[in-house]
C-alpha cells in the first residue's frame, strides 16, 4: 500500500516536471510591430519582429512577410539579442528590423511573420498599415511606434509631386568600366523648402565613387522643366566609376523637406501655435527616380598586358634633375601622370633602375580637380635615386598603360630612357667595401710596392719557344740519337758476337789491304812476290766470306766451294782464271812482263769486286 | 758556297745587333720610365712604358710597373690587367701578388668563388706553379736527361755506368711525365681560354648578344673575366662563380 502510493506519487512529479520542461522548451513568442500604421507615400516604415522564449536563440531567423504589393523591401537594418537569466531561467529576445518603402497608397495587412522551431511553425499577429498620399508632419525616425495616434494628415495645398520633386540625373548612362560617370541630385520645387534632411543615401553598388564637396547651403538656380518653371538646388553630386560590367541600378535617395505651406486660417489659435511665420510647415518625403546603368566591359582584343585598368585620357611624363652626377649624389626623377579619369587609382609606376642605384619609396602627391565633366588631376611621384658606383647608368622606360575614351583604344605611354652619366666621387677609393675581412681591410689602408727598377731581359711577345723550330729539334734530335745509337750497338754485337760475319765484314778490307800491298810489288824483279801476294789475297778473300780457314783450300776445291754457294759460273770461272795464273806464275820460271802483270792485277781485282757482289 | 755562308753569317750578326740596339733601346726607355715614375709624373711613365710594349716587347717587370703606374693614376682596371699578365710572366713573384690582391680589394664586385674540392685546388695550384716559359724548358730537361740516360745505357757497358742508369731512368721519366703533362695543358689552355679585365667603370651584363638582351648584372672595373665566345661586337663572359652573360667587347681587354 506504501509502496503504491509512492509509485503514484512518482509518477505524478515526473509527468508534472515533464510537461513543465516540454512547455518551457517549446514556446517561442513571435510578434510584429511597426513603427507607424500611418505612412506617407513612398516614406520608409521599419517593421520588426521579435521572436522571445528561451530557446528563441536558436530558432534562427523568421521569413519575413511579403509586402511587394505596397511596399520595397530596402534592406535589414539590424538585429538586436537580449539574454535575461532570472532565477535560473534564461529568457531570450531576438528582435529583427526590417525596412520597407512604401509604393502604393490605401489600406493594407502585413501579413504574419513566421519562424520554424523543431518543426512547429510559428506566426505573429498581422498588422493593418495605411498608406496616405502625402506624409503627415511626424517625426520621421520616431524611436517608439504610435500606432493609434493619427497623423497631421493634411495635404498641401501648393505642393504634391508636381510641385517638389527629387530628380537623379547622369552625365551618360552606356559607360565603360572605369568610365567616370557624374551623379547629381536636385530638388526641383516650386515651394518653399525651409530644410531638407537626407534620409537615406542612394545606393550605388558596384560604383568607386568620389564625392563633390557641396557645402551647406546649396546653390539655388531657375530651370525650366516640363513648361514649368522650379527653382532647382543641386543637394548632392558623386562621380562614379564602375568597378564591373553588367546593367547597374543606382537606388533612390530619399531626402525629406520642410516645405511651408500658405494655408487658411481656421482659427487664431492655429496661425499662432502652428506657425509664428505666417505658414505651416509640413514635411514631405520624397524620393529620387532610380537610374539604370549600362556598364559595358572594355575590348578584350589589344588589351595590354600591363593594362592598370584605368580610363579615360591620361598624359604622363617624367623628367630628372640631373643627367651628370657624382657618385652618392641625389638624383630626383619625378613621373607626373595627369588627365581626366580616376586619378587616385592610378598606381605607383615600377621603376627599373640599375642595381647600382639606391632607390628610396616615391614621395606621391595627388591633385584632383572636380569639374563638370568628371575628375581631372595629376598624381605626381617623386623618386630619389642615388648612384654608388660609377659609370654610364640607364634608366629604363616607366610604361603607362590605359584605355582611351575618345578613341576607344587601348594606349601605352612611356617616358624617355635617361641615361645617368655617373662620375667618380672625391671618395672613390676611400669606400671600403663591406664583406672585407679584417686583414683585408689593414691591406686597404696599405700602398703598394715599389717597382722593379733592375734591368729586365725583354722578350719578343709571344714568341714561345715552344713554337719554334729548335724546339721541335730538341725533341727530334735526341729520338734520332737513341735509333742511330741502338744501331750501332747492334752492329758492335753482331761484330762481337759473330766471327763469321765480322770476318765477312772485313774480307773485303783485308783483300784490298793486300792488293794494295802486291801493288808495291809490281816489278819484274819480284813478280814471285807480286803473284804470291795476290793468291793470298784471292784465297784470304775467300775464306774470310766463306768464314773457312784459307790455309785449308786448296785451288781445286774453291770451285766446289763457290758451287755450293750458287754463285754465278762466270764469275767463278773468272777468280778459277786468276788463281790458276797466280799458281802458275808462282812456280814457273819469272817470264812474266810488267804489262802483263798490271794487267793481272786488274784481273784480280775485278774479279774480288765480282764476288764482293755476289757474296 | 763560301759566298752563300758569309752572307748568310752577316745577316745573323745584323739581326743580332739588331736585336741588342733594340734591346738597349728598351732598357733607356724602361729606365726613363722608371725615373718618371718616381718623379711621380705617372702618366708619362705610361706614356714610356706602353712605348717599350708597343715595339713588341714585354718582360713581368714592365708590366709590373706599368700596373704600378696605372694605380697611381687611379686607372683600377688596367692597373689589374697589368699585374695580371706579369703575374702570368712570372707567376711567383711576391711583389705581383700584394700589388694585384690591394687592387683587387678595391674592385666593387666581391665575386664569391665557391670552394674547390681540396685535391683539385692542389692540382691547379701545381699547374699554376710555374710560368709557361719555365714548364719549356722543364720539359725539355727532363726529356733531354732521359734520352741521355737512354743514350748513355744503349752505348757504354760500363757496370757503374749502366747501375746510374738503372736508378736513374725512372724518376727521370715520372718527372718528365708530370712536367710535361703540366705543360701540355698549360699550352691548350693558354690557346683555348682568355680573360680579361674590366675597363669601363660599368658595364651592364646582357642576356643576349644586342641591345634588347634582359639586364642580368652589372660589372665594374676591374673584374676579372673569362671569355667564352664571340660574336661580332659582343662576347659571352663567364665570371668565377659561374655566372654567364654577354657584354661588349670594348668593355674589357684581354689579359
Amino acid at each position: 500500500m506504501k509502496w503504491q502510493m509512492f509509485c503514484k506519487i512518482f509518477i505524478f512529479v515526473f509527468v508534472i516536471a515533464n510537461s513543465i520542461s516540454v512547455a518551457w522548451s517549446a514556446e517561442i513568442q513571435i510578434t510584429t510591430s511597426v513603427d507607424r500604421t500611418v505612412i506617407g507615400l513612398n516614406q520608409t516604415f521599419t517593421l520588426e519582429v521579435e521572436l522571445s522564449g528561451d530557446k528563441a536563440n536558436k530558432a534562427g531567423e523568421p521569413k519575413i512577410p511579403d509586402l511587394s504589393a505596397f511596399a520595397t523591401y530596402m534592406g535589414s537594418s539590424g538585429t538586436s539579442q537580449n539574454i535575461q537569466i532570472i532565477n535560473g531561467r534564461m529568457s531570450v529576445t531576438i528582435s529583427y528590423s526590417f525596412t520597407y518603402m512604401t509604393t502604393q497608397v490605401g489600406k493594407f495587412t502585413i501579413p504574419p511573420a513566421t519562424v520554424i522551431f523543431n518543426g512547429t511553425t510559428y506566426s505573429s499577429n498581422p498588422i493593418e498599415i495605411e498608406v496616405v498620399s502625402s506624409s503627415s508632419g511626424q517625426q520621421p525616425r520616431a524611436a517608439a511606434p504610435r500606432p493609434q495616434t493619427p497623423s497631421i494628415d493634411q495635404p498641401l495645398e501648393a505642393g504634391t509631386d508636381e510641385n517638389l520633386f527629387l530628380r537623379a540625373a547622369v552625365s551618360k548612362r552606356r559607360v565603360y568600366v572605369n568610365e567616370p560617370l557624374v551623379l547629381s541630385f536636385k530638388i526641383y520645387t516650386r515651394v518653399t523648402v525651409t530644410q531638407y534632411g537626407i534620409n537615406k543615401l542612394p545606393e550605388v553598388a558596384g560604383f568607386w565613387v568620389e564625392e563633390y564637396p557641396m557645402g551647406n547651403q546649396p546653390q539655388t538656380y531657375e530651370e525650366i522643366y516640363n513648361g514649368k518653371k522650379y527653382i532647382v538646388a543641386e543637394i548632392k553630386r558623386q562621380v562614379m566609376f564602375p568597378t564591373a560590367a553588367g546593367t547597374k541600378t543606382i537606388g533612390p535617395m530619399q531626402i525629406e523637406c520642410n516645405v511651408r505651406v500658405q494655408t487658411q486660417r481656421r482659427s487664431i489659435f492655429d496661425s499662432f501655435f502652428d506657425d509664428p511665420f505666417f505658414g505651416r510647415s509640413v514635411t514631405k518625403a520624397i524620393a529620387s527616380n532610380p537610374v539604370t546603368i549600362e556598364v559595358m566591359p572594355l575590348p578584350e582584343n589589344g588589351k595590354p598586358a600591363n593594362f592598370s585598368g584605368l580610363v579615360g585620357q591620361f598624359n604622363l611624363s617624367a623628367n630628372v634633375d640631373k643627367q651628370a652626377v657624382k657618385t652618392n649624389e641625389a638624383i630626383s626623377l619625378v613621373v607626373k601622370i595627369s588627365g581626366n579619369g580616376n586619378i587616385k587609382m592610378v598606381p605607383t609606376p615600377t621603376l627599373d633602375v640599375p642595381p647600382d642605384f639606391e632607390k628610396y619609396e616615391p614621395k606621391i602627391s595627388e591633385n584632383i580637380n572636380r569639374s563638370e565633366s568628371g575628375i581631372s588631376g595629376n598624381k605626381t611621384f617623386e623618386y630619389v635615386l642615388i648612384p654608388r658606383y660609377p659609370g654610364l647608368h640607364r634608366i629604363k622606360p616607366i610604361y603607362f598603360a590605359f584605355f582611351d575614351l575618345v578613341s576607344k583604344t587601348y594606349k601605352t605611354l612611356s617616358t624617355p630612357e635617361f641615361m645617368i652619366d655617373v662620375q667618380k666621387g672625391s671618395d672613390e677609393f676611400m669606400t671600403v667595401t663591406s664583406g672585407l675581412s679584417k686583414e683585408e681591410v689593414k691591406l686597404v689602408g696599405r700602398d703598394i710596392r715599389f717597382i722593379q727598377l733592375a734591368s729586365p731581359e725583354f722578350e719578343k711577345i709571344g714568341s714561345h719557344f715552344y713554337r719554334q723550330f729548335g724546339f721541335l729539334m730538341l725533341f727530334v734530335v735526341p729520338l734520332l740519337m737513341i735509333v742511330a745509337a741502338v744501331a750501332y750497338r747492334q752492329h758492335q754485337d753482331m761484330l762481337t758476337e759473330n766471327v763469321a760475319y765480322a770476318r765477312s765484314r772485313r774480307a773485303n778490307q783485308i783483300a784490298m789491304k793486300r792488293l794494295h800491298r802486291a801493288k808495291k810489288l809490281l816489278s819484274e824483279k819480284t813478280q814471285k812476290a807480286f803473284y804470291a801476294e795476290i793468291a793470298k789475297s784471292l784465297m784470304g778473300f775467300l775464306g774470310d766470306k766463306f768464314n773457312i780457314s784459307a790455309a785449308g783450300i786448296i785451288t781445286d776445291q774453291v770451285e766446289e766451294l763457290m758451287k755450293a754457294r750458287n754463285i754465278d759460273p762466270q764469275v767463278i770461272q773468272q777468280y778459277l782464271a786468276c788463281l790458276q795464273v797466280c799458281d802458275y806464275q808462282r812456280f814457273a820460271p819469272a817470264t812474266a812482263r810488267l804489262e802483263e802483270m798490271t794487267k793481272f792485277f786488274d784481273q784480280a781485282r775485278d774479279a774480288i769486286v765480282a764476288l764482293e757482289k755476289v757474296v | 758556297m763560301r759566298g752563300l755562308k758569309i752572307a748568310l753569317f752577316s745577316i745573323g750578326l745584323a739581326i743580332t745587333f739588331m736585336a741588342l740596339a733594340y734591346a738597349d733601346h728598351n732598357q733607356y726607355l724602361f729606365d726613363q720610365a722608371n725615373q718618371l715614375y718616381q718623379q711621380e709624373q705617372y702618366q708619362q711613365a705610361i706614356d714610356k712604358y706602353l712605348e717599350i710594349r708597343n715595339s713588341g716587347y714585354e718582360s713581368w717587370q714592365l708590366y709590373y710597373n706599368l700596373g704600378n703606374a696605372y694605380y697611381k693614376t687611379r686607372d683600377l682596371g688596367r692597373a689589374i690587367l697589368n699585374y695580371e699578365r706579369a703575374l702570368k710572366l712570372n707567376p711567383k713573384n711576391e711583389d705581383i701578388k700584394f700589388n694585384l690582391d690591394l687592387a683587387n680589394l678595391q674592385v666593387v664586385d666581391k665575386i664569391v668563388v665557391p670552394p674547390q674540392f681540396f685535391m683539385f685546388k692542389i692540382l691547379s695550384d701545381l699547374k699554376n706553379l710555374w710560368s709557361l716559359k719555365t714548364l719549356t724548358f722543364l720539359t725539355l730537361f727532363f726529356y733531354l736527361l732521359l734520352t741521355g740516360l737512354i743514350i748513355m745505357r744503349i752505348l757504354l757497358r760500363d757496370i757503374r755506368v749502366q747501375r746510374i742508369v738503372r736508378i736513374a731512368w725512372i724518376p727521370a721519366l715520372i718527372l718528365l711525365l708530370l712536367v710535361g703533362t703540366i705543360f701540355i695543358v698549360r699550352i691548350h689552355e693558354d690557346s683555348t681560354l682568355h680573360y680579361a679585365i674590366v675597363l669601363v667603370d660599368k658595364i651592364d651584363v646582357l642576356s643576349s648578344p644586342d641591345d634588347q638582351g634582359t639586364e642580368l648584372f652589372a660589372l665594374h672595373r676591374g673584374v676579372k673575366l673569362q671569355i667564352e665566345a664571340s660574336r661580332a661586337d659582343w662576347a659571352k663572359i663567364r665570371l668565377a662563380d659561374g655566372k654567364i652573360g654577354w657584354i661588349k667587347k670594348q668593355a674589357f681587354e684581354i689579359i
